[in-house]
């Protein structure tokens, strides 16, 4: 295949810089998810950016999206209401486990921005993100998860 | 093979996107009338957009897109109410279906969509046009909250 740096021109047989690839990814995650297990409910809440959050509530739960990523490093990054009753999710991307994060807090709070960085991604392409609610902290009363936006961001 | 850049290259099929997010907030690149954002705590992202002036037939608003080739599903987050209208969607001038916004009671964070649309890669527009009402309806309110496309295949 002939290189062709740079060029946008045609798309079949065609190379670009995978620099200009996205750098950051937002993800809404009101609308309706290409995957989901008992995770699709939108409650209100007055004091959570975006005036709602969409919620999960039992053990393996789970939520996915399709998303470009380019090879390298990413940060994945989510805002979420914390609580009592609120699980571990568990991060996998095309299924593999980058990380976790715990949503439990004894006394609960809006708007916290947890993340999982130097997560390597080896090639480009389309990726599923999932998050699954598989365990949770020993003083959680519960697996809830409750997510009002999702972001990556390509760090190298 | 020479592989210039600091992370090599990629096949440009690599560059489409699989999911485009539309917030209605900002000014479209072509509508009918001026649209405005109004608040509402009744719904998600606290807001709604909606028309300045008096809500006419044909009222539309549009955003254009990079869509990758493929089939695709647009889906339509919306208030619904007995004054809205039947949105008809359009992606490069070519109509994919259409929903119909009008409720007798209101209703909010309503997700709509139509699937299965096939597009060629490259810059499209997404064109909502208040075409048609409901018998029952009222208006031509347009009352949009979110857009989504999502590429399937």
């Amino acid at each position: 295949m002939t290189e062709r740096p740079g060029l946008l021109a045609a798309r079949t047989g065609q190379w670009v810089n995978d620099q200009a690839l996205p750098w950051r990814i937002d993800v809404d995650v009101f609308m309706t998810a290409v995957s989901q297990v008992s995770f699709d409910t939108i409650t209100l809440t007055g004091s959570q950016a975006y005036n709602g959050r969409k919620q999960g509530s039992v053990q393996n739960c789970e939520i996915g999206f399709d998303v470009l990523l380019a090879a390298g490093t990413w940060t994945y990054e989510h805002l979420v209401q914390t609580g009592n009753s609120n699980g571990i999710v568990t991060l996998q991307l095309n299924g593999a486990t980058v990380g976790t994060l715990d949503t439990y807090t004894a006394g609960g709070a809006f708007n916290v921005r947890q993340n999982v960085a130097g997560i390597a991604v080896a090639s480009p392409g389309r990726a599923r993100l999932r998050l699954l609610m598989a365990s949770k902290n020993g003083s959680s009363a519960g697996y809830e998860l409750d997510v009002s936006h999702v972001t990556l961001r390509r760090t190298s | 093979m020479q592989r210039p850049g600091l992370l090599g290259q990629v096949a440009i099929e690599a560059l489409e996107p699989w999911l485009v997010d539309v917030a209605p907030w900002g000014t479209p690149i072509a509508s009918s009338q001026t649209f405005v954002t109004v608040i509402s705590s009744l719904v998600v992202y606290n807001g709604q957009t909606t028309q300045s002036g008096a809500a006419v037939f044909n009222d539309s608003i549009a955003w254009d897109t990079v869509l990758g080739g493929g089939s695709w599903t647009v889906e339509l987050m919306h208030s619904l109410g007995s004054n809205r209208p039947i949105y008809t969607v359009q992606v490069g001038g070519a109509t994919w279906g259409t929903i119909d916004g009008y409720s007798a009671a209101a209703g909010y964070n309503t997700r709509s969509s139509i699937a299965g649309s096939a597009v060629g890669a490259g810059k499209q527009r997404l064109t909502l046009a208040a075409a048609s009402k409901n018998a029952s309806s009222s208006g031509y309110t347009v009352a949009l909250q979110h857009l989504q496309l999502r590429r399937t295949a």
